[in-house]
């Protein structure tokens, strides 16, 4: 196995780790917020060329995270009230 | 909350600060912290919608424990989303993801051989003006934080 190879394949490991570390429930916030670095760090010696790089920004903007919205709200609300109706 | 986020748009200023994208390079880091802070939005929407469900169930069993039903308990869990939605926690989160957006768009808008047009602007603008909507909902100082101007909300096409 070529050194290149090793370094590849421990930066892999290290991803898997920091991702389980940041979705795991009971670790704490400052933890998560050190495995996010440390994740971040790892991921940007990984290989990825700009084609690909410009592809995960476009899916960003396009399919990220989005506002809370005012439909959301209404519909948690309303998911609630029902719920509380049923159980009366 | 607002302390909890504080980190978080250093972060992103920091970043977007060193987004002059002259090489694959520095494509690549943006495109990781990108996807990073998406991350980070979607656990802070989660966390704030969980917390937002367990202040309804709160006030469902309170409303039970008091025996109201029907049209008095509505409005009892209502009013109890109510004062939740008048917090900094929606608010807070909402600024943070219009950032994010900001930022995300500034990267590619840079990143991009062709000189920016009002089309990629104007959704920059729309990212800026609903961040600071957000954050001024957030922080609940309306007089430290004037209101935008209508003409320019319904110049760039109004803001979220």
């Amino acid at each position: 196995m070529s050194t290149t190879t090793t370094v590849l394949n421990h930066i892999v490991v290290g991803l898997e780790a920091a991702d389980a570390v940041i979705s795991d429930p009971k670790v704490s916030a400052v933890t998560k917020g050190a495995a996010t670095l440390v994740r971040l760090i790892a991921a940007i010696t990984e290989d990825r060329s700009t084609e690909e790089a410009i592809a995960i920004l476009e899916r960003v903007r396009d399919h990220g995270t989005s506002p809370i919205t005012s439909t959301e709200l209404d519909a948690q609300l309303a998911a609630t009230l029902a719920k509380a109706h049923r159980d009366e | 909350m607002q302390l909890r986020l504080l980190p978080l748009f250093l972060v992103l200023g920091l970043t977007a600060c060193s987004s002059c994208v002259s090489s694959n390079s520095a494509l690549k880091a943006h495109s990781h912290a990108a996807e990073t802070l998406d991350d980070l939005a979607n656990d802070a929407k989660e966390t704030v919608l969980e917390l937002r469900q367990r202040a309804l169930d709160d006030a469902v069993a309170r409303a039970t424990s008091e025996g109201l039903r029907g049209p008095e308990l509505d409005a009892l869990v209502t009013q109890a989303a109510g004062d939740f939605d008048k917090g900094p926690a929606v608010s807070s989160v909402n600024a943070f993801i219009h950032a994010k957006d900001l930022y995300v768009r500034a990267v590619l808008a840079s990143a991009s051989k062709d000189k920016p047009t009002w089309d990629t602007v104007k959704p920059m603008l729309r990212d800026v003006i609903a961040a600071y909507n957000a954050m001024r909902d957030a922080l609940g100082r309306p007089d430290k934080m004037p209101a935008i101007p209508d003409a320019i909300s319904q110049l760039i096409g109004g803001s979220s």
